[in-house]
């Protein structure tokens, strides 16, 4: 088996109610993601998608547990070493694609480049783009490009710091069923390409059905499946 | 791309807003910058009667300022004239006919005449002698100079010396003839006199006069005093060797005011003299004493005047122009809390991707730095443009030269980091929300 670039240990995350107390949205035992992988994480709405991407994530701190990214226990670290983190092994793919509007497409991939270790590389940027067909459109704005042209730049922004994993959460979700599966091809294509492990959580059984490894997450999310919750991790 | 990188972008983002932003800060700055280098000229002008060469007047009693004023800004109406006789008293007994010495010759180092109520269009005409010119200094304590010709001789009743600025507005060379008018510009026109210099500028009152020898002044109509009923006429002075104009008896004459610059004391063997300034202290209060004068030290009523009036004058329009740039400034800080719903999904999209909570805050305080430096330095460009515009109108009412160039150094250093406080000052909200941008909640999905 690869090495893990994800591994998650009793990980549990809850909110505030406004009414007083804490429901508990995330109570994973343990999930392990090796490197180079592609998973669908699936999940029906409220079943703590977006909260689980954003404990990997670092930007979502866990009650309790460990989350490690690629060996290091993100839960250990303080604010600004997570962000760090967060810019140099991780690419995040939101699900509005949420570009920067006032930025090119080039200088959203570049923008992503600042926060990392390295410095900002204009090169690299514009293969990042080429390799997902926008070398035309590299001075382009978001408003400026279509639908599918701001999935790829956001593809590209992803992968701008060499990260080890993508995690994108709901990528298709604002696309028609008809380029579901473009985006989702764009995005197992180019992270294999790249050598990056993927992490696509979704709702869409079609969008799951496209990856060789699926995870419902009522079946390893305790709190999500209640007190008759199966064995963690399981598939 | 580093931080004023995606600063410059979100300026980028709100064209419109931000050029409205940068463009009101511009105005006030301009104001501000106009008002500061205005009033620094308007000051200079003021402060440059220090340093004329003379140390005190003597005119008719009355408004010390009034004396002031117009004896040396040729602003104002003169008080009343002084007898001849006065003036007599600070000449020596080789300047007098009577060949005694004045009663206060022994403090008077230079004591210049000057006869005022003439004006040549619109610039006041002044009656002295050669002295005035050869004796005083402009307003930097040098000697004046001539951009072309020279000084009138005491014996060329019809010559004259004018301002840069006159000569300047009104096209005179030397050489050329003006006619001065009685009293106001539409008074009876006196005879001709004839232009002998022109004034290097000063930046001071005296570009803006009309110098010409008190002898021809006396000759024209409505200037010899009249004679009690029943005195006979004096015996005119001896006329000019070259059989030219003959003098008015001094009986008939009468001064505006002289401009006195006091002498030192020589002390008794083995004392210390009396400097010249505890000279001028003590005619003064002896002139004060008297019945037929004043004597006032223009540098005290030239500092009142400033204190009385200039400053606080100064001080009003600068504080109306700063609360304009506060106004400005609170422009930066509704149009930056305007945008912050939007700046607010940019930030979490920043965070996300691994900027770092200083990130973000630098990003919008430098956004803001960008907009009022920016606007501020097109303030500051348009404000000197606005004193090069004005700079005729300045020149004219001040004596002082106003060009684009004219500057206020020392306020105007302040100026950038001024604006780079206000922009902090007036970011500083907003960068605090941005600092402390839920991440999670801005870009929470359905999951």
């Amino acid at each position: 088996m690869a090495t893990p670039v994800i591994e998650l240990a009793g990980v549990r995350k809850s909110f505030p109610q406004p009414e007083g107390g804490r429901i508990g949205i995330l109570d994973v035992a343990s999930l392990v993601i090796p490197a180079g992988e592609q998973l669908a994480l699936e999940g029906s709405s409220g079943s703590g998608k977006s909260t689980l991407l954003n404990v990997i994530a670092g930007i979502l701190r866990p009650d309790a547990g460990h989350v490690l990214i690629d060996g290091i226990d993100i839960t250990r670290l303080v604010e600004p070493q997570r962000d760090r983190l967060r810019a140099d092994k991780l690419g995040l793919v939101f699900q509005s694609f949420n570009l920067l509007p006032g930025f090119t497409a080039l200088e959203n991939v570049l923008v992503a480049m600042t926060f990392g270790s390295d410095r900002p590389d204009r090169n690299r940027a514009e293969g990042l783009l080429a390799a997902v067909g926008l070398s035309h459109r590299l001075h382009y704005r978001p408003a400026q490009l279509s639908t599918g042209q701001q999935q790829r730049v956001a593809v590209a922004r992803a992968l701008a710091n060499r990260p080890r994993v993508v995690l994108a959460d709901e990528p298709t979700a604002s696309v028609d069923a008809a380029h579901q599966a473009q985006v989702i091809d764009l995005l197992r294509g180019t992270c294999t390409e790249q050598g990056v492990a993927l992490v696509v959580v979704t709702h869409a059984p079609e969008v799951a059905a496209a990856f060789p490894r699926r995870l419902r997450l009522e079946h390893f999310n305790r709190a999500a499946a209640g007190a008759a919750a199966p064995a963690a991790g399981r598939e | 791309m580093g931080i004023l990188g995606i600063a410059w972008r979100s300026i980028r983002q709100r064209p419109l807003t931000s050029l409205l932003t940068s463009l009101s800060l511009a105005l006030g700055v301009a104001l501000v910058v106009a008002t500061l280098v205005t009033a620094g000229l308007v000051q200079k002008a003021f402060e440059s009667g220090a340093g004329l060469g003379y140390n005190m007047i003597i005119g008719a009693k009355g408004s010390p300022l009034q004396l002031v004023l117009n004896s040396v800004y040729f602003i104002s109406k003169p008080i009343e004239n002084l007898p001849w006789q006065v003036y007599q008293e600070f000449l020596p007994a080789d300047r007098r006919r009577d060949g005694r010495d004045g009663r206060y010759a022994a403090s008077t180092k230079t004591a210049v005449p000057i006869c005022m109520g003439d004006y040549y269009r619109s610039f006041r005409v002044i009656g002295t002698n050669a002295s005035f010119f050869d004796d005083l200094t402009r307003g930097d304590g040098s000697p004046f100079a001539f951009a072309s010709g020279g000084n009138f001789r005491d014996d060329d009743f019809f010559g004259g010396v004018i301002g840069a600025t006159v000569a300047a507005h009104l096209g005179l060379r030397v050489g050329d003839p003006f006619s001065p008018t009685h009293g106001a510009d539409d008074g009876a026109v006196h005879d001709p006199f004839r232009v002998v210099g022109i004034l290097a500028r000063t930046d001071t009152p005296i570009d803006r006069g009309v110098f010409v020898n008190m002898e021809g002044f006396y000759l024209q109509d409505g200037h010899a005093k009249p004679l009690p009923d029943g005195v006979e006429p004096p015996p005119p002075p001896p006329p000019a060797a070259d059989g030219g104009p003959t003098p008015l008896p001094d009986a008939q004459r009468e001064v505006t005011a002289i401009l006195l610059e006091t002498a030192s004391q020589p002390g008794l063997p083995g004392m210390p003299g009396l400097p010249a300034e505890l000279t001028a202290m003590g005619l003064r209060t002896v002139i004060n004493e008297g019945r037929d004068a004043q004597a006032v030290l223009p540098v005290g009523e030239i500092r009142q005047l400033l204190d009385l009036f200039v400053r606080p004058l100064e001080l009003l329009l600068l504080l109306v122009t700063t609360l304009v740039v506060l106004v400005s400034a609170i422009g930066i800080l509704v149009s930056m809390i305007g945008s912050s719903l939007e700046r607010t999904r940019d930030v979490a999209i920043m965070r996300a991707l691994g900027a770092r909570r200083s990130h973000v805050l630098a990003a919008v305080l430098a956004e803001a730095i960008l907009l009022a430096v920016g606007g501020g330095l097109v303030g500051w460009l348009l404000g000197h443009l606005l004193v090069g515009a004005l700079g005729p109108w300045i020149s004219t009412n001040a004596g002082v030269t106003a060009s684009v160039l004219s500057a206020a150094p020392g306020a105007e250093l302040l100026l950038v980091p001024g604006l780079i406080l206000l922009g902090i000052a007036a970011a500083l909200v907003p960068a605090i929300a941005a600092y402390r941008t839920d991440v999670a909640r801005w870009l929470q999905g359905p999951g």
